[in-house]
């Protein structure tokens, strides 16, 4: 499959030309995060108060991995569903996050949001742990060590595929994609 | 009286679960190489192909097939002539302990559903007992995501509802939610009982080998229907568009009140990971 590579951070020109149903190679630092971590770092955002991780810039992969074999810096990790992140997708995205990576559509709402401030959702494919896994290097505790599988990792990606969601000029994959294959 | 040792139980209930986090079962791979063969979207196609691939690394048996490595629910048939030296229950959540530690699978489950602490090792298990005649033992092991058990659901449709009624609340479930659930999904279905057994007999169905019909005529004509209905609904793998969102569908029926039509959708997802253990 032909794919579009793209460095992270993600530079806002690149972003510009993708569009929803084209593969992206990730290749550059991360931040995992999904339920738990996400929850605190809305409620201090909520207080006013600066998280732990700077987000300005950067893309967040909603991930729980398992725990790393022996040699090894992490698991299994592929995409958690996105949706349950939506409470606080508006917090975060204010603190200046530039992308997410996660699995399965957005709401509206927040998809306008995305494309109003030029957020780019990328889809991961669900399900596929082991793969992911491979694609992950250097994973370190940036945040929330106690929450275990939901701490908030960094991580390097190095060829990591993953299809866009959402893209700047309106476009919704989970909308689109199913209208030609719709029959019922 | 047939006696079994709590430790067979924990050995074979732990080597189950550490094999089914690893190794793709060979119907969900049948059911996924075929649709491959028959999905029109190219996106879809590519889904798919990297699930396939996905499973091929699993297999060396390093990193789980999902990073979700989910709820343990077992179900378990006791023969009512054996008797369990030991604690049974001890046993079991013994085992999922143990999986849990030497597979290195994620800790997935939370102490307290508004406290969230994390329990750190898996357990508790979700349990079901049914004591059955003779002297067999089985544990039924099912692996379940966080992201497809939160697809499914439940309603008390009227008995005038019948066959279409249902239909189309399974229909409308998986148009709604599949796209969260890790497509393609697996849909089991549970007909009747009362308000708290459909979604028992629902989780149930997900135990059959994918592409196995009800043995009633009349159910496996309704699966047929309602997974043709479903794979027309265009979600796709992953939800990115394509003509495969569901692998299979199966029913479960039972019998309920003359005012009801309990019926549940519970949904797994590619990976279904469920196990065997009989001693």
């Amino acid at each position: 499959m032909s794919s579009v590579w793209l460095t992270l951070p993600l530079d806002s020109a690149a972003v510009q030309n993708l569009r929803i149903g084209e593969w992206v190679n990730l290749s550059g630092p991360l931040y995992t995060a999904r339920d738990a971590a996400l929850q605190r770092i809305h409620d201090l955002l909520l207080e006013g108060k600066q998280p732990p991780i700077d987000l300005k810039g950067r893309c967040i992969y909603f991930v729980g991995p398992t725990p790393p074999a022996p040699g090894e810096s992490v698991g299994s990790a592929g995409p958690t569903t996105s949706r349950r992140m939506e409470p606080f997708l508006p917090l975060l995205l204010d603190a200046g996050v530039s992308g997410v990576i996660g699995k399965g559509p957005l709401s509206g709402h927040i998809v306008a949001e995305f494309q109003r401030r030029g957020v780019l959702y990328l889809s991961a494919a669900g399900g596929a742990g082991a793969y992911y896994g491979s694609k992950i290097y250097g994973a370190a505790v940036a945040a929330y060590e106690d929450l275990g599988p939901e701490a908030v990792y960094s991580i390097k990606v190095e060829n990591f595929p993953a299809v866009v969601a959402v893209d700047l000029k309106g476009g919704d994959l989970f909308e689109e994609g199913p209208k030609a294959y719709r029959k019922e | 009286m047939r006696s079994i040792a709590a430790s067979d139980i924990t050995v074979a209930v732990a080597a189950a679960i550490m094999e089914m986090h690893f190794q793709i079962r060979p119907d969900v791979k049948a059911a996924l190489q075929t649709a491959l063969e028959q999905e029109g979207s190219p996106l879809g196609r590519q889904a798919l192909e990297l699930l396939l691939q996905n499973a091929q690394m699993a297999s060396a048996g390093v990193l789980p097939l999902c990073q979700d490595t989910g709820l343990t629910i077992l179900f378990v048939d006791i023969g009512q002539e054996v008797a369990v030296e030991g604690s049974l229950e001890e046993a079991l959540q013994t085992g999922v302990r143990q999986a849990t530690v030497k597979s290195r699978l994620r800790h997935s489950v939370s102490a307290d559903p508004l406290k969230r602490m994390n329990t750190g090792d898996n357990t508790p298990a979700v349990i079901h007992y049914q004591v059955v005649p003779g002297k067999a033992f089985r544990v039924q092991i099912m692996a379940k995501g966080g992201g497809c058990e939160n697809a499914s659901t439940q309603a008390m449709l009227l008995p005038s509802a019948g066959e279409a009624g249902v239909a189309d609340f399974v229909v409308n479930s998986v148009r709604l939610n599949a796209a969260t659930a890790c497509p393609p999904v697996i849909i089991g279905v549970g007909l009747g009982g009362s308000f708290d057994t459909a979604p028992l007999l629902a989780k149930k169905a997900l135990l059959r080998t994918i592409g196995e019909s009800a043995a009633d005529p009349g159910l496996s004509k309704l699966e047929k229907e309602i997974l043709a209905r479903i794979n027309r609904l265009g979600i796709g793998p992953q939800g990115w568009g394509g003509s495969i969102t569901a692998l299979s569908v199966a029913i479960e029926a039972a019998p309920c009140h003359i005012a009801s039509l309990p019926v549940a959708v519970n949904v797994d997802c590619h990976s279904h990971r469920v196990a065997e253990v009989k001693l």
